[in-house]
């Protein structure tokens, strides 16, 4: 049972034999099969790392455009309002100049009319005066009367320039 | 190993990228189940080798079990455990050789100190005496086991021997053999 023959080399030869039909038609094959599967999950695993990268720097892109959009919206609505704002004042100080004015015209008029009143005023009065003093020349024409008259005033006028004359 | 030629080539027949049927299911499973296990151990240098050691675990694998459609198992026979043997140093060696260049690899068998260098030459003959032998005996010892259960009780009683001795040993013996060859192998590409 402990004997080696020629069966040994013949064993050699058979696996050898083996070997070679093995790797041809069973290793080779699955093992083929199984890199090209792995190529083929890999190189779907990069498409899909592609994609989402894609995905992303889409995104990001958005996300700066939307942050432009925000920047602008609000450089719009703070335009709006400084103009708003400006147009306000310009109104406001308007209407100031305008109230301004009406006031001045109507202080003027007030003026003018007072100047009128006091002048329609004077005016009647002289008229008044005159009329009384027709009146009173007219009513009494009479020599003692006018004597009276004017030694009145004389003794008023003297009282009142005695100080002076003297 | 006409039939294996013939099994393989039937499962091989339609494989395809996008895993069909159960079939190539296992068929993968199996193949690559154990080219993981050989590429572990003997490394990137060492896959070309992983052909040759599948096989030979095909081999003895079913060469171990084939005994229990009551064949003989071939691994019976020393010559053919003996081959076995003598190819799987004659391939070791060559591992050697081939990486590390004539110098370094007569070199080699000075390391680590070169006072054990005899023990290192005698190595390259007990490796594959054990390997050759450590088969063969369990092969032998089997087959001894289970004839002379069976001529002692040939009803019921020899099916969980035949488990153990057929089945188990005979798996275990493939086993050990290519985890030896592969790490001899790695052994001689460091």
């Amino acid at each position: 049972m402990l004997r080696l023959d020629w069966n040994l080399v013949l064993e050699i030869i058979n696996m050898i034999v083996l070997y070679l039909l093995m790797k041809k038609f069973l290793i080779g094959p699955v093992t083929a099969i199984m890199e090209k599967r792995q190529e083929t999950i890999e190189q779907q695993l990069s498409n899909a790392e592609d994609a989402n990268k894609q995905a992303l720097d889409l995104k990001e892109q958005y996300e700066i455009k939307l942050e432009k959009a925000d920047e602008t919206s609000k450089e719009i609505v703070n335009k709006g309002k400084q103009e708003a704002k400006k147009l306000e004042e310009q109104m406001l100080e308007d209407a100031k100049k305008q109230a301004e004015r009406i006031i001045k015209e109507a202080e003027e008029t007030v003026a003018l009319e007072r100047k009128k009143a006091v002048r329609d005023m004077e005016s009647e009065i002289a008229g008044l005066a005159m009329a009384a003093a027709a009146k009173i020349l007219g009513e009494n024409g009479k020599e003692s009367d006018n004597r009276d008259f004017y030694e009145q005033f004389l003794a008023k006028a003297g009282e009142s320039n005695d100080t002076n004359s003297n | 190993m006409a039939v294996l030629t013939v099994l393989s080539i039937v499962f091989v027949r339609n494989l395809q990228v996008e895993p069909t049927g159960k079939k190539q299911l296992v068929l993968e499973t199996a193949i690559g189940g154990i080219h993981q296990f050989f590429e572990e151990i003997v490394g990137e240098n060492g896959k070309v080798f992983i052909p040759y050691l599948i096989t030979v675990a095909i081999y003895i694998g079913v060469a171990n079990l084939i005994g229990l459609l009551g064949f003989k198992p071939p691994t019976k026979d020393l010559n053919v455990t003996a081959a076995l043997s003598i190819m799987s140093i004659i391939i070791i060696e060559y591992a050697g050789f081939h990486k590390k260049g004539l110098k370094k690899w007569v070199k080699s068998f000075a390391e680590p100190v070169p006072i054990i260098a005899p023990i290192n030459i005698l190595e390259i003959f007990i490796r594959p005496l054990s390997l050759c032998m450590r088969l063969f005996g369990n092969v032998l010892g089997a087959f001894v086991v289970m004839e002379l259960i069976k001529k002692l009780v040939p009803l019921i009683v020899p099916i969980p021997f035949s488990c153990y001795f057929d089945i188990f040993d005979g798996l275990i013996q493939a086993y050990v053999f290519v985890f030896l060859t592969s790490l001899f192998i790695k052994e001689a590409l460091e």
